[in-house]
């Protein structure tokens, strides 16, 4: 199989596994349905086991993909923007950043969680954290060591904020920092839909030319191209998905690292197809996380960031075992 | 096609060239040698436009390089870079089409055949030798048509049959107007093949 055939193979396995396990996504949880296939495949079919499926499990489905999707765009974005193996949202600052400015748009009355003002809020701390990381670090490595310090700074005055806080409107720090799909409604999709397509849009169309940023800055300055423009229109895309991501469903460890690695493994470096793959298989893993979370000891949530972890860490440490990639 | 003016090269307050002035005529191939910290490096990056005179001017093809910003300095020379290391399991025939989508295929495959890259063209370049890396560098910079070559160090990590190769290389390129400015790390007595010697030792 050549690269062409062998990418299309993947993205249409990955979307038909995708498709099989909302499916079954759909016909697990906590409450007890009889023949929930019947109401899966005959969306008419009404009744409070229908209530259960399409109003209270689908929108989380799609919010799992959604997210997912999002979390894998913008970790790829990130490791290509800053030639960099380690630049995770949560490890660059851009996480915690998000956590902080939708903390403090709640807190300050400006907005209620899950509405659009409360991501825009995000998006201004998205955007500030990662921009002060990447201009604090003046190489690749001291990038992720500022990213950490920064994070770990942001994360502690979220953590600070809520505890003096004390509202319960505010949500618990549990939520900021591991976070949850449990109160996605579909009011929440109308939110996470449109932001995370205009930013996977926005990633598609600049990938191509992201490629060059692997030649290294000088070199790219040497084209004739700004690098530091890329970059920043690269920061802004990652900062928007994460976010999105981040106020409607709080930090989800892991999968902006392992989503763009694994991928990498299976098709290559180049973006085009990095960041369409990353999506699908963020997607999945976020997909298959959360129905562990939801339905592995009803009536109980199992915190989803464990379970990203659990399922993401051993795939990526096989990845990289295996893969051709050389990390001096 | 370089003009060189009584340049002051510095890094801060480190001067590394002081008063320097040289000519490179179109179509030929021109050396710089001297001592470690001399400023071969130095004075490739002034003429690549990355590092800026404190004094003096320099002009490439008869533009101000003072004047000129990024994408003119592309349509003028191309760097070949020393070393390089990639992280990312990009293929060679990626890298050598990254920023030169628009070569000729004629071109591209004149290119790889000249540096011995063929057999390597699938291959991941994090599984090259320094060698072979060096040569894909090298390639790079040959792949866009500019007037201008500039090279630091070309032959470092050859061996001598490749060594042989890339002078032929040169010389061809020379012969079909193209300027190529080089740092040489070795003996004057070694580089009759070029036809101007710019030391900085003296």
């Amino acid at each position: 199989m050549n690269q062409l055939q062998k990418r299309w193979a993947l993205f249409l396995t990955t979307a038909l596994v995708i498709l099989s396990f909302a499916l079954f996504a759909l016909s697990v949880g906590s409450a007890a349905i009889d023949s929930p296939w019947s109401y899966i495949f005959n969306p008419s079919l009404q009744g409070p086991s229908h209530d259960v499926i399409w109003d209270i499990r689908f929108p989380r489905v799609l919010a799992a993909l959604l997210v997912g999707a999002a979390l894998g765009v913008a970790g790829a974005l990130a490791q290509s923007a800053t030639n960099n193996p380690l630049a995770d949202p949560s490890i660059i600052g851009t996480t915690a950043g998000a956590s902080l400015g939708a903390t403090v748009a709640v807190l300050l009355n400006v907005a209620a969680v899950g509405t659009l003002p409360v991501t825009v809020a995000a998006l201004l701390g998205a955007l500030a954290a990662s921009l002060a990381t990447f201009a604090a670090a003046r190489s690749a490595l001291q990038l992720v060591i500022v990213g950490i310090a920064t994070s770990a700074l942001l994360s502690a005055i979220v953590g600070l904020v809520l505890t003096i806080a004390d509202r319960p409107d505010a949500r618990s720090i549990a939520f900021w920092s591991f976070g949850s799909l449990a109160l996605v409604t579909t009011k929440s999709i109308y939110l996470l839909a449109p932001l995370i397509l205009l930013g996977t849009a926005a990633a598609w169309f600049i990938s191509q030319k992201m490629d060059l940023l692997a030649l290294g800055d000088r070199e790219v300055r040497f084209l004739g191209v700004n690098p530091q423009r890329m970059r920043l229109l690269a920061f802004f895309i990652v900062s928007l998905l994460i976010a999105t991501a981040v106020s409607t469903v709080g930090s989800i460890a892991f999968l902006a690292l392992a989503a763009p690695h694994i991928t990498r493994y299976l098709i290559g470096p180049r973006n085009r197809p990095l960041i369409v793959g990353s999506a699908a298989i963020g997607a999945g893993l976020l997909l298959i996380a959360d129905t562990a979370a939801r339905a592995l000891v009803p009536p109980f949530e199992l915190p989803i960031g464990l379970i990203t972890s659990l399922i993401g860490a051993p795939i990526l440490i096989l990845v990289l075992r295996k893969s051709g990639e050389v990390w001096r | 096609m370089i003009e060189i003016r009584d340049i002051t090269l510095a890094y801060g307050d480190r001067v590394v060239l002081k008063d320097f002035s040289a000519q490179v005529r179109p179509a030929t191939i021109a050396a710089i040698v001297g001592s470690n910290g001399a400023g071969k490096s130095t004075l490739i990056s002034a003429i690549a436009g990355e590092l800026a005179p404190i004094a003096g001017e320099i002009l490439v093809a008869a533009k101000d390089l003072a004047l000129s910003n990024l994408k003119d300095l592309a349509q003028i020379r191309s760097v070949g870079q020393q070393s390089h290391s990639y992280w990312m399991a990009y293929s060679v025939q990626d890298i050598l089409r990254l920023g030169n989508e628009a070569v000729a295929p004629e071109r591209f495959n004149f290119v790889v055949e000249q540096l011995a890259l063929n057999e390597f063209l699938e291959q991941s370049v994090t599984a090259l030798s320094g060698g072979q890396l060096q040569r894909v560098e090298i390639a790079r910079a040959f792949m866009r048509e500019v007037p201008l070559v500039l090279l630091d160090e070309p032959l470092a990590s050859q061996d001598l049959i490749s060594q042989a190769a890339l002078i032929e290389f040169f010389k061809a390129e020379r012969a079909i107007g193209r300027t190529i400015l080089l740092v040489a790390h070795r003996e004057k007595s070694s580089l009759a093949w070029c036809d101007q010697i710019i030391d900085l030792s003296q």
